[in-house]
């Protein structure tokens, strides 16, 4: 049961961050850093630290949406390769600020969502 | 559509994935499960991405595996919130420690995963040549 609606939620989770993404990158078709999955993943952790100010007492729901959900709509193996894109073409800056950027505000963006 | 439906399958898998990890892994004081999760599932988007850059795309299974799998089965919202809540606790180093791993793991294992997965595609092209003629 808790695995079915994990499993459902992350597929919605994917399908939501693939729709966003591709509007994100069709409003911003060059963007210097790639900026799609860097305000996905940072709206993502954002969220997730808002569901769990919420304080949900029913833990199958906590986990399904929480850690199901958000999980599947926030990526970490795209970030590592747009990183190693960024690096391996020598935009060192790029590269720096798309790491320093998601990096500080996911973490950031978690705490900022859990304390309003 | 067919595209979305590629995208929620794979997701689907990669979240049932992330959650049977989750399930049976012991994650004290550091969180393992979500450490490995992120690593290898950028170990395998780079296999994915080494692979495809050098033969002919496959939209749909690219984007089942790649954006569906791999995004589903890693996740940055939860490493942002074990990080965060892991650097408020009586041990912020090991916060520290977990940043820097996941990320310097992630970076690694995508490229060490780009570079065999070109070498994959190459190897199994010159294969498919020597069937052929």
């Amino acid at each position: 049961m808790m695995a079915a609606g994990f499993m459902i939620a992350g597929g919605i989770g994917s399908v939501l961050r693939f729709w966003l993404g591709n509007i994100i990158m069709s409003r911003l078709p060059h963007p210097r850093i790639p900026v799609s999955i860097m305000l996905i993943n940072i709206l993502g952790s954002f969220a997730l630290g808002l569901f769990v100010s919420l304080g949900i007492d029913n833990q199958v729901l906590s986990i399904v949406v929480g850690t199901g959900f958000f999980g599947g709509f926030t990526t970490f193996s795209t970030f590592s390769i747009e990183a190693v894109e960024l690096l391996s073409a020598k935009r060192l800056k790029a590269s720096a600020a798309y790491i320093l950027l998601t990096m500080v505000c996911c973490i950031g963006g978690f705490w900022a969502g859990s304390i309003v | 559509m067919k595209s979305y439906v590629a995208v929620f399958i794979g997701g689907a898998l990669g979240s049932l994935l992330r959650y049977v990890l989750n399930l049976n892994t012991d994650s004290g004081f550091f969180p393992w499960a979500t450490f490995v999760e992120n690593i290898s599932g950028s170990l395998l988007l780079g296999l994915l991405t080494g692979f495809f850059s050098f033969r002919a795309k496959k939209p749909l299974v690219q984007l089942c595996l790649g954006t569906g799998f791999c995004g589903g089965y890693t996740t940055m919202s939860a490493f942002s919130k074990e990080t965060a809540l892991i650097l408020q606790s009586s041990v912020p180093q090991t916060g520290v420690l977990y940043l820097a791993a996941s990320l310097a793991g992630g970076i690694c294992f995508a490229l060490l995963g780009i570079v065999f997965g070109k070498r994959i595609s190459r190897a199994a092209g010159k294969e498919k040549e020597r069937f052929e003629s």
